[in-house]
């Protein structure tokens, strides 16, 4: 929807089209012979929006002190009351109300009723039939006045050595437009007073002269008590279509002090630029319009959020969706390849087992194998061992030995895979010994996790004569000897008659002195773990 | 009263109601594509989950599967070496008396005594899926026996008896005695050696086949 800026200027009217950041110039007409019709139609129209800004010499400024009121609806209250005792039955009018500091309240208001009432009115007629909307009515002072805002809190483009730091509540903002030279006082932001010089002629401000009019303007507020500079100079923003660039800032003239001066060679679109950030406080529409401005700028408000929000859904959801058609198309492709290995995997393994019978067979050949062939004790290995620890101890002579191995074939029960297979296998323990249970259960063979004892796979049973001719003591050292060397993993060695009875639970008869033979009958278990 | 009744409504909200109403329905369409967009695109993060835990799963069972071809292949080439080694089916008896003479080639005639008893099934073989009988594990007894040898030469004897490839047995019983012989004038001292021996061995059953 396009959106027009007409300025009323004092002597000849301005149009811009609007955007929310640029106002860009259409053209210009004098205001004593316009045929308003024929220039609006041209411009306007259905739908179109309209913004008048006038930038009148009639503009009525009232100084109002405020009390500590602090309910602001009561202070509005108050302000309304006063405005319309103040202009009574004035078309255009509004309270312009600086922020109070910190947490106080606002301590003054500056009453503002806009001249010219009928020439605006006229306009505002014409606008409307030509069926267009009328977006606002604003001063030129309250456009400087958030020009001044934006230009003082940002940098400017040309460098950052230009921007202007704002520190000052009260400045003065010195603007030369078509009309003349505009002069706005400006407290905390707030514009309470405008004055319009005008343009004499075909004069060219420079800053000496826009200086020396700003001055009679501030000696004006002075004695009307809007200012209290108490020795201090006025901070003045001086913007100039064509300043002397020669001229040093700050610059100090008088009660003023230039802070800041700027080219700005069209002032009225520079500031025409604000319209969207103005505050609704200086709208000038008379109370039932403005009713009606404020619903449709809350209206286009929320639907431009609205919109954006949807906009940015929108967005969202195209980047959601890519993201998400690519994971689609992942687990797709995923699916796929789960798909063909499952298919593969089922094929393998039919193709593997194809003769079910056969790998059948196979595998518990092998397995019968395994455990009656591959998996036998080593007779000839445990042979080796006796043999070399007869070659260690050669006081002991052996005339027998047999070699059992347990029945490969004997059923391990089902309820106990775990379990050793059956078998009565093992070697004779030594006559009177009562504690086979506990040599069992002290079996350092003995597999700790399941409790169960080793199984025998293989016993090595061998007797003989150790030399008659040793002593006890060293029938006893041969003996502890040849257990020694036949001791190791997965064997144990019993010995059911020793050379020399150590054990002092066993009874033991000799005579001193006399030396006879020494039998000995031992017994190597084989074990499976 | 009449006045107050024809007074039209001055709220701002009343008076930006078409505004408004668009702006709602723009707000449910935003909150309805960012609910719909999340709910489509949580909905694919989780069938791209299943479908990565379906090929996780594939992946593990194919792996499980080159296993147990794996197992199989190996069973096979295994198998095929015991059946090459006479495992698999009856060995023959003439090879047997035959391996034992190799073993004992270096002895005098007459010292080795054998006996060959009749082959005996230890345990029928079935399939563990079907139950069905697939083979007998069967042994040959054999007793063996010599007298007057050198211990050493009587496990030399064993040794060399099962690198003949006639078939696997196992040593269930030995016994050596320790005597001694006269050589020219001196008593040499040797051990008399039996041994109990079990020929092992497997033989499939044809399909249906069972134990008589």
């Amino acid at each position: 929807m396009a959106h027009i800026g007409i300025l009323l200027g004092y002597d000849t009217v301005f149009a811009y089209r609007l955007t929310r950041a640029r106002a860009e110039f259409l053209k210009s007409a004098p205001i004593a012979q316009l045929d308003l019709e024929d220039w609006l139609k041209a411009l306007t129209g259905k739908g179109v929006r309209a913004t008048i800004v006038t930038d009148f010499l009639d503009e009525a400024y009232a100084r109002s002190p405020l009390p500590p009121v602090w309910s602001p609806v009561a202070r509005r209250e108050l302000i309304e009351r006063r405005l319309g005792q103040q202009y009574r039955g004035a078309l255009y009018k509004a309270a312009i109300v600086p922020p109070g500091k910190g947490l106080k309240p606002p301590a003054l208001a500056s009453l503002f009723s806009l001249g010219q009432a009928e020439l605006v009115a006229t306009w505002v007629n014409a606008i409307e039939n030509q069926g267009a909307h009328l977006d606002g009515i604003w001063t030129f002072a309250s456009l400087a006045a958030q020009a001044y805002k934006s230009f003082t809190h940002k940098p400017s483009k040309k460098g950052a050595s230009e921007k202007i730091e704002d520190s000052t509540p009260t400045v003065l903002h010195v603007i030369e437009t078509p009309s003349g030279l505009r002069q706005v006082l400006l407290i905390d932001g707030a514009p309470v007073f405008s004055r319009l010089a005008l343009r004499q002629g075909e004069v060219i401000y420079d800053l000496q002269s826009a200086c020396a009019e700003a001055q009679r303007t501030a000696q004006y507020l002075s004695s009307q008590e809007w200012l209290a500079l108490k020795g201090q100079a006025l901070a003045t923003y001086v913007w100039l279509a064509k300043p002397d660039e020669q001229t040093s800032i700050p610059h100090l003239t008088g009660a003023l002090n230039v802070v800041s001066l700027l080219a700005q060679p069209d002032a009225y679109s520079a500031v025409l630029a604000q319209w969207a950030k103005l505050p609704a406080a200086l709208q000038l529409l008379p109370a039932e319009k403005r009713l009606l401005w404020r619903a449709k700028t809350l209206g286009r408000e929320a639907i431009l959020a609205s919109a954006a929000l949807l906009f940015g859904a929108s967005v969202w959801l195209g980047a959601t969706a890519i993201e998400t058609r690519g994971i689609q198309q992942l687990a797709a492709d995923q699916l796929v390849e789960a798909v063909a290995k499952e298919k593969k995997a089922r094929l393998d393994l039919l193709r593997a087992s194809g003769d079910a019978r056969k790998a059948a067979l196979a595998e518990a050949s092998v397995a019968v194998w395994k455990k009656s062939i591959a998996e036998q004790p080593d007779q000839i290995e445990t042979l080796d061992l006796l043999a070399r620890a007869l070659t260690q101890v050669p006081e002991l002579k052996i005339d027998q030995i047999r070699w059992r191995s347990s029945d490969a074939w004997a059923a391990v029960p089902a309820e106990q895979p775990n379990a050793p297979a059956p078998t009565d296998l093992r070697c004779a323990q030594p006559s009177g010994s009562s504690q086979e249970p506990a040599a069992a259960a002290a079996n350092p063979n003995q597999d700790p996790s399941t409790g169960v004892p080793p199984r025998v796979l293989a016993t090595l049973q061998f007797t003989g004569d150790v030399n008659a001719s040793l002593s006890a003591k060293e029938a006893a050292q041969v003996q502890e000897k040849f257990s020694q060397v036949m001791a190791g993993e997965r064997r144990r060695l019993v010995v059911s008659q020793p050379a020399f009875e150590t054990d002092p639970n066993k009874p033991y008869v000799g005579i001193l002195g006399e030396t006879g033979t020494r039998r000995i009958e031992q017994c190597l278990e084989v074990l499976d773990k | 009263m009449s006045t107050a009744k024809a007074k039209r409504p001055t709220s701002v909200a009343f008076l930006a109601r078409k505004s408004l109403a668009v702006s709602a329905g723009l707000l449910f369409a935003a909150v309805a594509v960012l609910v719909g967009g999340h709910y489509w695109s949580e909905k694919a993060r989780a069938d791209a989950a299943k479908s990565v835990a379906r090929r996780a799963a594939a992946n593990e069972n194919l792996k499980s599967t080159e296993q147990t071809i794996a197992k199989l292949d190996a069973n096979f080439t295994e198998f095929q070496r015991l059946s090459a080694s006479r495992f698999i089916g009856v060995p023959d008896r003439l090879a047997l008396l035959d391996a034992i003479e190799k073993s004992s080639q270096d002895w005098p005639s007459g010292l080795l005594r054998w006996e060959i008893q009749a082959q005996r099934v230890v345990k029928t073989i079935a399939d563990e899926t079907g139950g069905e009988p697939l083979a007998e594990a069967r042994v040959i007894p054999m007793k063996l026996s010599a007298t007057n040898i050198q211990e050493n030469e009587w496990v030399s004897f064993l040794e060399q008896l099962r690198y003949q490839g006639v078939g696997y047995f196992r040593v269930d019983a030995c016994e050596m005695r320790k005597t001694s012989f006269n050589f020219i004038r001196a008593a040499v001292p040797a051990v008399n050696a039996s041994c109990n021996i079990s020929w092992v061995f497997i033989v499939p059953l044809e399909a249906g086949e069972a134990k008589k």
